[in-house]
């Protein structure tokens, strides 16, 4: 996928020099001669086919408008198809012997896989394999959950770490992007609750002790620090930029127990000035690095913390229509702040 | 890599399967830890959802409410718990809810008044030991849980209720209750109305199974 990835940024550039050559200014500051012309020409036609045939890029913005569709409709209609499995199973399953329903559940994450793995080899866009791996990922969660029901295990948080391998070898086997998503979330749920785990306290009260989550999320936003892959690095800094903005959410709300010593009001203030910090440098990271998904959510948690902050000092005393009245003026004034800072940079 | 990444999603699914299976079958080999018969009265239906055609029974337990069986301080001290401060200390509030929640092996033992079902008893860290204290596998049951403490103030007196004092009491919870009903058992279950005695053994990891149904006349 990663390869997809240039290979379309290629294309996007030779369409525009071909835009900028026939139509734009640049036509008349190049001149070329028409046997140059030609070339180009010749050359540009080529190159283009033959990233189409060897990557199917969009050579048009009405295909690329099209491939976008086609992702989305591919990542609803597989899990609209995942719950319908689940329900469907959970339909008819009441009525099998142990023996068939053990069979059956073990069975389908395997099918899917090697529908996946067939579809594949058929067809190079990817859009059914992904379909279909997201099918299997329901199915093998189907198989856990009703191995774990009819054997009457006790619930375990190892489930989450099976089902994140799952899901992140399944990301990368046919670079899906929601994929590596749900998997590294599957992940960070499994690190949160062993941590609590190994830490003495019951895994199921993993929510409880959200640093964990900070930590584990500053994790994954790491891993594109030192593995390198184009295709998937935005997926890992947004995933670790909204669990880590999610996780200070909860520290800031004041409502669970810190590891921190202090009394909580005094441990809540710290986060908030921590988080309104943390979400100020995603935003300038972002702009220095182009990294333009955790830019968006930086900003977007910030405003979120500021407005829990102003929540907290004005809410209970002052009228609610001068409260957003204040806080919709002070939004007017970020926003001619920010647009004589982008006329001076 | 791509190849590597495919062998390992179908690894994780066989090893996941067979370690399920051998943990199913380790449960059920070896002495059972609890052989008991549970009516009608003491379950209720558990079902996720109305279209689920599975049987699966939720044990009746006290568990959610303060279990009075765990206030003496000695139980509670060895489950980890700190009880430096009294209940009506001004500071009591936050320094028992900080206190993180402690794993437990948690006994039930059936009480038929005045509704059937399975009350808290006591807590330990360790089975054996809970077991030796409550021998009768026919009565009491012992289930892993969550166990967690916490100060409640002292309540003035008002309409209708007396007043109270600040107390410490403990909650417990996460106690898998659920009893999943196979085949042929369900057959006989299933159904509204059904006047049963279901047979369930525990076994070395207090997790149960159904060995056979008595159906009795109706109620």
């Amino acid at each position: 996928m990663a390869q997809h990835a240039q290979a379309q940024h290629e294309a996007d550039r030779i369409r525009t020099l071909q835009t900028e050559i026939s139509t734009g200014e640049a036509a008349e500051v190049l001149a070329l001669t028409a046997e140059q012309r030609t070339r180009f020409d010749t050359w540009s036609t080529a190159r283009l086919a033959s990233l189409e045939r060897e990557f199917d890029v969009d050579l048009t913005p009405t295909q690329g408008s099209l491939s976008w569709g086609m992702r989305i409709a591919s990542a609803l209609g597989g899990l609209a198809l995942s719950v319908a499995l689940v329900l469907f199973f959970q339909s008819y399953w009441g009525y099998f012997e142990t023996w068939v329903q053990v069979v059956v559940v073990m069975s389908l994450p395997i099918l899917c896989l090697a529908g996946a793995e067939y579809a594949a080899k058929r067809e190079r866009t990817l859009y059914f394999a992904g379909i279909l791996s997201l099918i299997a990922l329901a199915a093998f969660v189907l198989n856990l959950t009703v191995i774990g029901q009819i054997f009457n295990i006790t619930s375990s948080e190892r489930a989450l770490l099976a089902w994140g391998v799952f899901a992140t070898a399944l990301a990368y086997r046919y670079g899906h992007r929601l994929m590596l998503a749900i998997g590294l979330s599957f992940l960070l749920g499994y690190g949160c609750c062993a941590l609590a785990a190994t830490l003495g306290y019951p895994w199921q009260q993993f929510w409880t002790r959200p640093e964990n989550a900070v930590v584990l999320a500053l994790m994954i936003w790491a891993v594109p620090l030192f593995f390198d892959n184009p295709e998937f690095n935005p997926v890992y800094r947004v995933t670790g930029c909204i669990f880590f903005f999610f996780a200070l959410f909860t520290l800031v709300s004041g409502s669970q127990v810190s590891y921190l010593p202090g009394e909580p009001r005094h441990i809540r203030t710290f986060y908030e000035v921590f988080a309104l910090s943390a979400s100020a440098g995603a935003i300038w990271l972002g702009i220095r690095r182009r990294w333009t998904g955790q830019v968006n959510l930086g900003a977007a948690f910030f405003c979120i913390f500021l407005f829990n902050r102003f929540c907290r000092w004005w809410w209970d005393w002052m009228p609610a229509w001068l409260f957003f009245a204040i806080v919709g003026l002070l939004g007017v004034a970020a926003v001619v702040s920010l647009k004589r800072l982008r006329r001076l940079s | 890599m791509k190849s590597a990444s495919l062998l390992m999603a179908f690894v994780v699914v066989a090893v996941t399967n067979l370690l399920g299976l051998a943990h199913a079958w380790m449960n059920r080999t070896g002495q059972p830890d609890a052989a008991i018969a549970l009516t009608g009265q003491e379950l209720s239906v558990a079902r996720t959802l109305e279209s689920d055609t599975s049987i699966d029974f939720e044990i009746r337990t006290d568990a959610g409410n303060a279990a009075s069986g765990l206030v003496n301080q000695t139980t509670l001290k060895h489950l980890g718990f700190q009880l430096e401060k009294q209940a009506g200390h001004p500071a009591a509030l936050f320094y028992y809810r900080k206190q993180p929640h402690r794993l437990a092996f948690i006994a039930l033992t059936r009480t038929p008044d005045p509704e059937p079902r399975f009350r808290v008893v006591d807590a330990a860290r360790n089975a054996a030991a809970l077991r030796g204290r409550y021998p009768d596998t026919a009565t009491t049951i012992i289930l892993p849980g969550v166990v967690s403490i916490e100060a409640r103030p002292a309540m003035p007196a008002q309409e209708g209720y007396p007043a109270t004092p600040a107390i410490i009491t403990a909650l417990v919870r996460e106690i898998p209750t659920r009893i999943h009903i196979p085949k042929p058992f369900s057959t006989a279950v299933r159904g509204p109305g059904k006047n049963f005695r279901l047979h369930v053994r525990y076994g070395r990891f207090h997790e149960p199974w159904v060995t056979g149904v008595d159906i009795l006349p109706d109620r």
